[in-house]
């Protein structure tokens, strides 16, 4: 397949090996068919798909977006069982306090990074002009980042260098990091939820992380994502009305479907916590 | 034209607007539903899913202002089919996406290819789809075979139009690597994977590895 495959051509191709198109349609036969069972004929039971419509019970927390008229019933969570990839191994639930020094020092480099990735070969730019760091946090010897523009949030992920207490740039040879730019939803949380595009799981040398930013409501003072496994309880940081975390995936990530759903718990400044679900890219109820 | 019972609230009129409403996106959905499950019970998975979009229809202009009329009624009837076919198989395989089969591009290789048409091409990119994830999968097919928009494709997923489009960028750069796109980036010392002005750009470094 060509390098320079744009869409129209992978439209085409995929229409020339679509299934769908095999299909012969007897209309009226089907239109029969659906009288009968509108008229209350009975079909065996193994013939009979079964139908869950219900939504999952627990609070709305917000959504990146309109709400879906139609809600999947995503009951199933699947955390991920494997192992963290060794070079996660030191990744925390919790993250580490970290100096002043140190978060000027990660805000400069994934700033660097950034600038340094704003133009691709397809001529693609960062869009969102300035970006401004926000949180800042460790796990384990990573740095993690988020910034944001006016159009765009931009979570970055830093293996640093902490022999001396505070991060440093690590030495080439043990570089590794990784950005994820995505766009800046327009929503507002309720004061007791958030708002996110969702849980986006990416990949490094190392395997695949997980990662999730966005905003919380004024009553929020804590974000725990439940993400079972290795991984266990996940605690966001939470600043300023805006929340982010990390964790690892997995080696094989690439090969490794798993479901995105993930138990959220919200902790309130009165105590109160809320029980959610937040999916892969997405929060849903 | 069906017979169908008669509706409490609208009657006779809304018995022949769902008939036209079925008339119109039958054969949308059985594709729909091809893409997904076996032969043999993509009709049945089909009609079953007009049968629960009857059971809605008095709800439907509640749910939203076009979601009786056009393509975007053809989406609610796809969710419908993919919640179907997911309850079907939860049983066995907890899944929450759908992957999507295509042809074999060797029946392709026995038909007679149009003039543009590349049967080695179709080959890689048939290979390179069985190597992807589902979810990629199900969101390629969303917009490229079951031509739906990315609030259509939201609604199906049940996530937002920006959640889809972020799925969609996320696919097409898993396609693009499975093709061999990807390597030789421009920029030094990082290979970016996927750039989109509307949707999600992953850079990653892989200096010194």
């Amino acid at each position: 397949m060509n390098e320079q495959m744009q869409d129209p051509e992978l439209r085409r191709a995929l229409q020339r090996l679509d299934r769908g198109a095999l299909a012969t349609i007897d209309l009226d036969g089907a239109e029969a068919a659906l009288g009968r069972r509108l008229a209350g004929e009975e079909r065996g039971p193994e013939h009979r798909p079964r139908l869950r419509l219900g939504r999952r019970p627990g609070r709305r927390l917000g959504v990146a977006a309109a709400a879906a008229a139609v809600l999947t019933g995503l009951a199933v969570v699947a955390p991920w069982q494997g192992a963290i990839p060794a070079a996660m191994a030191s990744w925390t639930m919790v993250p580490t306090p970290i100096s002043a020094a140190s978060e000027a020092a990660i805000a400069e480099r994934c700033l660097g990074h950034l600038a340094a990735s704003s133009t691709s070969p397809d001529g693609a730019v960062v869009g969102g002009g300035h970006f401004t760091a926000s949180i800042m946090e460790r796990r384990g010897d990573w740095a993690f980042a988020t910034m944001s523009s006016s159009a765009e949030d931009v979570m970055c992920l830093d293996r640093g260098d902490w022999s001396g207490g505070d991060y440093r740039a690590p030495a080439e040879s043990a570089s590794e990091w990784g950005l994820l730019i995505a766009p800046t939803s327009d929503q507002s949380p309720a004061p007791d939820g958030l708002v996110t595009t969702g849980i986006v799981e990416d990949g490094l040398e190392s395997g695949s992380w997980f990662y999730v930013m966005g905003s919380v409501g004024a009553d929020v003072t804590g974000v725990t994502i439940h993400t079972g496994g290795a991984t266990g309880d996940v605690e966001a940081t939470v600043e300023d009305g805006r929340f982010a975390a990390w964790w690892p995936g997995t080696k094989d990530w690439w090969d490794s479907p798993r479901a995105g759903d993930h138990d959220v718990t919200l902790t309130l400044d009165d105590g109160r916590r809320i029980q959610g679900v937040m999916s892969d890219f997405v929060v849903t109820r | 034209m069906t017979t169908l019972p008669p509706d409490e609230g609208n009657g006779l009129l809304l018995n022949e607007e769902f008939a036209a409403f079925f008339r119109a996106h039958y054969a949308d959905v059985v594709r729909y539903v091809l893409r997904r499950v076996d032969d043999d019970v993509a009709e049945d998975v089909a009609v079953e899913s007009f049968v629960v979009a009857w059971r809605q229809w008095a709800d439907l202009p509640k749910m939203g202002s076009d979601v009786r009329g056009g393509d975007a009624t053809r989406a609610y009837v796809f969710g419908i089919a993919r919640r179907l076919i997911l309850a079907n198989r939860r049983e066995s395989a907890r899944r929450v996406a759908l992957g999507v089969r295509l042809t074999d591009p060797a029946v392709l290789q026995a038909d007679s290819p149009g003039p543009e048409d590349s049967v080695p091409e179709l080959v890689d990119l048939a290979g390179a789809w069985l190597r992807l994830r589902d979810q990629h999968q199900e969101a390629l097919a969303m917009t490229y075979l079951d031509d739906l928009t990315s609030e259509q494709a939201g609604r199906v997923l049940g996530i937002s139009a920006v959640a889809f489009r972020v799925r969609l960028t996320r696919a097409r750069a898993a396609l693009r690597a499975q093709l061999g796109v990807g390597a030789g980036s421009a920029l030094k010392g990082t290979s970016s994977r996927e750039t989109s002005s509307r949707g999600l750009r992953v850079v990653t470094d892989r200096s010194g590895r």
